[in-house]
């Protein structure tokens, strides 16, 4: 398992690292997961594939961390899960 | 191809639909998912039931925990886990979307996907210019995920 390309303008967190244990990543050990709350890529460790409750629960706690980032934006908390429309909605708009 | 990430799976060690399911949990919230397969009839009760058994292990994990923030996460999960649809009409029916849709490469190359989807499994053999046409319409840093599916003996399911 790996990630064979990336796309040369993607907006990524430098260093890459895995969104679930935070260990620090290349591509042959990568998998692209969620967007961020700022609409970047994040990626996790391949074996986490193996490990489904350290995969469930670290997601879980990934999804928390970025919904309370979001609202620190000012976006509403259901905006993380909304973001197959791919935008934003603020709460003054 | 330019613009999308590109990833290669090797799912050979398990049926490979449950690898694909525990892939596509990470890419629930992204947009619409496209599967190709040979026969998305035959493919789509498999993953279907790989996603279900998911489904029970996270709410599983969800009354384990006593985590409330966690716990109000695997809710949401659940809840979009359970909401998921799946489809194998292909173009999609403009009165009864799906989340997921599962088509062959004819089908595709009819009708290519277009920017909501974010994602797309190639679970068989698509020749490179195939694959450059289905991807065409797709947003710039949509997945695109190569996997290889090697079916475990009826003994070990």
């Amino acid at each position: 398992m790996a990630i064979t390309k990336l796309p040369s303008d993607l907006k990524l967190a430098e260093p890459m690292i895995c969104a679930i244990c935070g260990v620090r990543l290349t591509l042959d050990k990568a998998t692209a997961g969620m967007l961020d709350s700022e609409h970047r890529q994040t990626f996790a460790c391949v074996s986490h594939f193996s490990e489904v409750e350290k995969l469930i629960t670290g997601w879980a706690d990934f999804t928390a961390k970025e919904r309370y980032r979001s609202l620190h934006h000012g976006y509403e908390p259901r905006d993380l899960l909304d973001k197959a429309g791919g935008h934003h909605v603020r709460l003054d708009s | 191809m330019y613009g999308l990430i590109r990833e290669e799976n090797s799912f050979g060690a398990n049926p490979g639909t449950k690898d694909l399911a525990r892939h596509l949990y990470t890419r629930i919230y992204g947009g619409k998912v496209v599967i190709i397969a040979n026969k998305p009839s035959a493919f789509l009760p498999a993953l279907r039931k790989q996603w279900l058994k998911l489904m029970r292990k996270v709410q599983k994990e969800r009354a384990s925990t006593l985590n409330a923030e966690r716990i109000f996460e695997l809710n949401e999960v659940v809840v979009r886990m359970q909401s998921l649809q799946f489809s194998t009409t292909w173009p999609p029916d403009g009165y009864k979307l799906a989340d997921v849709y599962v088509a062959t490469i004819d089908e595709l190359l009819r009708w290519a996907p277009e920017m909501e989807c974010q994602t797309i499994y190639v679970t068989c053999e698509v020749r490179p210019e195939h694959l450059h046409i289905i991807t065409s319409w797709l947003k710039n840093n949509a997945l695109v995920v190569k996997c290889r599916l090697t079916p475990l003996p009826l003994s070990k399911r």
